[in-house]
């Protein structure tokens, strides 16, 4: 049989049976493909990660929440992230050695490094390698989407738990485009009502798309939201000296513990200006806060770390300057701030070299 | 723009959509623009070669058709075929081979002690022009021998050479199967619609699944020039599955996408590695280049009629020139000598094992057949390590290292690899049982089965798809 293939400016007609059939054959098509995508994509869970079949499987599994807002779930583990009996990512703390605690935000957490290549990881291997195996134990204390005032919520039971001998900051700056409200507390992520399939065609529709049509969506969605907002051209100086008060108060608060600081300044893929071929990773990153001008971005990072300069500075604390000295581009940075393998290993050598005090 | 790209998952739906809402000329013109963009894509420059080649070809095709018709003798054709095959081969050699002679000149001169330095040249070979020159040259061929008429529409043979599910990596279309085609309308059945997705839903999985995958494997041995017996021999069986699945992979894309708008395209791969001799694997490899330097070359030069040695001095001359066909580079001619010369042995041997190893009862017939096979496909993966070996000396290395065969033996990369080859095995050797070359007729499966059984093949294509590589066969 053949199909009927259109000749000329043949009018419409309704839909003969056949033809409605063929439709519910192609409907019923769909829907198998998209119920055999979700169980292929549940089993593949199951397989390669032990995850559940039924219930969410997403980075909500990571994290609960107390009193002082979000924290990790021990033993909670999520794809390559695998969280230890504190709620912390890493293994076991080990009973002996100096005891190093390295506080942030998703960049000393870990996003797109592979399983243990993080910077904590990374700067635990090297210590270990310059003052022999089993002189420090290092803790990736770090959350995604943690600013110094929610690290200080948390740091004196972590302080009291772990009696760490250091404690390297390496602050996100994000948090203080639009200041924290000081009673409000993180929360974690709710579990994803999509199916699992869902978050798996994003992923390979991310990495099919051309990198200029990503940056043209973003670019749209950046102005219709900016639309609503009253765009910054740069940061204002009240949300610096607030980021001041709250890296000081952690800083304090370590030190009236007998505890060693380490500051780190922050880093970007951009370096001092953002190169031409750069700008779509720019926007990307501002599509997470609108609320910013492009310019302010840099600015804001050129002026925080300059607190964090100073701080260390005033209170002779170690420094190791990533902002300077990181290399910069698409090798060490997986986009905007976040490490690839190499990247992760830059900074946990500048990091070593300042906890080792050389 | 390559099959396994979002270029083309955009470009394929658009051209359907546009073929399917036009009459038969306007199909023509629309897949002749089409072809062209999609060659463009890659360089528009490369038009230029193609477009002279085809030119040429189609006006000694007609002066040929002319000739035939006036009865005029052999000879006085002769020169117009002359003229295609200086213009079609001058081409290829220009693009293809032209630095490589350069190359070997100068290291002659200097191992002479004569260091005279000689022009090369900095080209880019256009994609797929070992493909359409020799599709060109089957056409000038036939006619001239007067196996096929010449076809009055250029547009047509333009479209029978550019279209472009076969232009860049074959199969190497005649034009005897494919100008037909072409002239007449075609038909577009559900049976067709039906087969062709599933073989590009095959083709993809055989590509990006388990060639793509392999390829890291392979790779990782033969970019280090040094590496242990056991590795050598898990990256040349990877490679081994790895060309396969990639180049019929592409190949069933090609077959799928055609059978789409209603072409019918040859068959390329017919389970290769169920071969018990090197003729029958050739029989079952890349079957439109075995047959096209069959019908070409072999038997040009003579074939199998000028007694023993003549036959075995053609079959060498035809895979040397075969493997030389793949590419400028000394592996490729030693590869087309290796097969040759497994062709030629066993073409000698034939009698004798036949006398020798030829079992009587059903059972030793089953484990005569798995036996030649497992051997036959240790001789063709041997091949495989000339094809890929970076160059001579590493192809040295490697098979020095083949003498230790378990020293770095690597357990882990072996369950690997079985693992990405498994479901390959599984389906082929369902399709050698049952007959059915075709995966479509494959499973006798109720249609919701296979739905779901697509389903299954099209996620492993999206979520465990390796590394995209470029095909294989496109540096060809």
């Amino acid at each position: 049989m053949s199909l009927p293939m259109p000749t000329s400016s043949a009018p419409l007609t309704t839909a003969t049976p056949s033809r409605l059939r063929r439709v519910a054959n192609l409907a019923c098509a769909c829907v198998v493909a998209l119920v055999t995508w979700e169980v292929c994509a549940r089993l593949d869970d199951v397989v390669t990660a032990g995850a559940p079949f039924f219930g969410p499987y997403d980075n909500s599994v990571l994290y609960t929440s107390d009193a002082l807002g979000m924290r990790g779930r021990p033993h909670a583990r999520y794809l390559k992230w695998h969280l230890n009996s504190l709620g912390y990512r890493g293994p076991e703390l080990p009973e002996r050695g100096v005891r190093v605690v390295c506080l942030g935000s998703s960049e000393t957490f870990g996003l797109y490094e592979t399983a243990d290549q993080e910077y904590p990881r990374q700067l635990e291997a090297r210590l270990n390698q310059r003052a022999g195996e089993g002189a420090y134990a290092v803790l990736n204390a770090a959350y995604p989407g943690m600013s110094m005032l929610t690290s200080g919520r948390r740091l004196p039971e972590l302080l009291d738990r772990v009696k760490p001998q250091i404690v390297v900051i390496y602050p996100s700056f994000t948090g203080y485009i639009e200041p924290p409200d000081p009673k409000a507390v993180p929360r974690p992520p709710k579990p994803s009502r999509l199916p699992r399939i869902a978050a798996r065609m994003e992923t390979v529709l991310r990495a099919a798309l051309p990198e200029r049509l990503q940056a043209a969506v973003r670019r749209w969605q950046i102005e219709r939201e900016a639309r609503h907002l009253q765009v910054m051209e740069r940061l204002p100086e009240e949300n610096v000296a607030r980021f001041r008060v709250d890296l000081e108060a952690v800083v304090d608060m370590v030190r009236a513990r007998g505890g060693r600081v380490v500051l780190v300044t922050h880093a970007t893929r951009f370096g001092a200006r953002v190169a031409p071929e750069e700008e779509s990773v720019l926007v990307a990153w501002r599509k997470f806060y609108p609320v910013l001008a492009p310019g302010g971005f840099l600015d804001m990072e050129e002026r925080m770390n300059a607190v964090v300069r100073d701080v260390s500075k005033e209170r002779g604390l170690g420094l190791a300057d990533a902002a300077r000295r990181m290399p910069t581009g698409g090798r060490y940075f997986a986009e905007f701030v976040h490490f690839t393998d190499e990247g992760a290993s830059r900074l946990a050598e500048l990091v070593a070299e300042a906890v080792l005090g050389r | 723009m390559l099959f396994n790209s979002l270029e083309f998952l955009v470009f394929l739906p658009c051209i359907l959509a546009l073929y399917y809402a036009l009459p038969h000329k306007a199909q023509n013109r629309m897949l002749l623009a089409a072809s062209c963009f999609f060659y463009a894509s890659w360089d528009w420059r490369f038009l230029a070669p193609l477009l002279v080649s085809t030119t040429i070809d189609y006006q000694v095709a007609s002066k040929l058709e002319a000739l035939h018709r006036a009865g005029a003798p052999r000879e006085r054709l002769r020169p117009y075929l002359l003229v295609s095959l200086i213009t079609n081969l001058g081409l290829l050699g220009f693009f293809k081979y032209y630095n490589f002679f350069v190359d070997t000149l100068q290291t002659l001169l200097q191992s002479m002690g004569l260091d005279v330095p000689l022009p090369t040249l900095r080209i880019i070979l256009p994609v797929g022009i070992s493909f359409y020159t020799f599709q060109a040259l089957s056409y000038t061929i036939d006619v001239y021998r007067g196996q096929f008429h010449a076809t009055r529409s250029f547009a047509d043979f333009l479209l029978a050479v550019l279209y472009f599910p076969h232009l860049v990596a074959g199969p190497i279309q005649r034009a005897n199967s494919l100008l037909p085609q072409v002239a007449s309308p075609r038909q577009i059945t559900p049976e067709k619609l039906a087969s062709g997705m599933s073989l590009i839903v095959w083709g993809y999985f055989k590509k990006v699944f388990i060639a793509d995958n392999l390829a890291p494997i392979a790779n990782q041995v033969f970019h280090h020039g040094d590496a242990p017996g056991g590795q050598v021999l898990l990256a040349t069986y990877a490679f081994a599955f790895q060309i396969y699945c990639d180049f019929s992979g592409y190949t069933d894309i090609a077959r799928g996408v055609a059978r789409l708008m209603g072409f019918e395209f040859m068959l390329n791969f017919n389970l290769p590695y169920v071969s018990t001799s090197p003729k029958e694997f050739w029989n079952r490899w890349h079957i439109s280049l075995s047959s096209w330097l069959r019908d070409y070359l072999y038997i040009g030069l003579g074939g199998n009629r000028g007694g023993t040695w003549k036959t075995y001095r053609n079959l060498l001359l035809t895979m040397v020139i075969g493997g030389f066909w793949h590419g400028a580079a000394w592996t490729f001619l030693l590869w087309g000598f290796y097969q040759g010369m497994l062709l030629v042995l066993h073409r000698a041997l034939e009698p004798w094992l036949g006398r020798h190893f030829t079992a009587r009862s059903s059972g030793g017939r089953a484990v005569s057949f798995v036996v030649r096979v497992l051997f036959m496909f240790q001789l063709t993966a041997y091949g495989w390590l000339i094809f890929r070996a970076e160059s001579v000396g590493q192809l040295g290395h490697f098979t020095r290292a083949l003498v230790h065969p378990l020293a770095g033996w690597d357990g882990a990369t072996a369950r690997t690899i079985v693992g990405y080859v498994l479901p390959l095995v599984a389906v082929q050797a369902l399709q050698y049982v049952r007959g059915q070359l075709d995966f479509m007729g494959l499973p006798p499966l109720p249609a919701p089965a296979r739905w779901v059984l697509y389903s299954v093949l099209i996620y492993f294509v999206l979520f465990h798809g390796g590394q995209p590589e470029s095909f294989i066969y496109f540096q060809f």
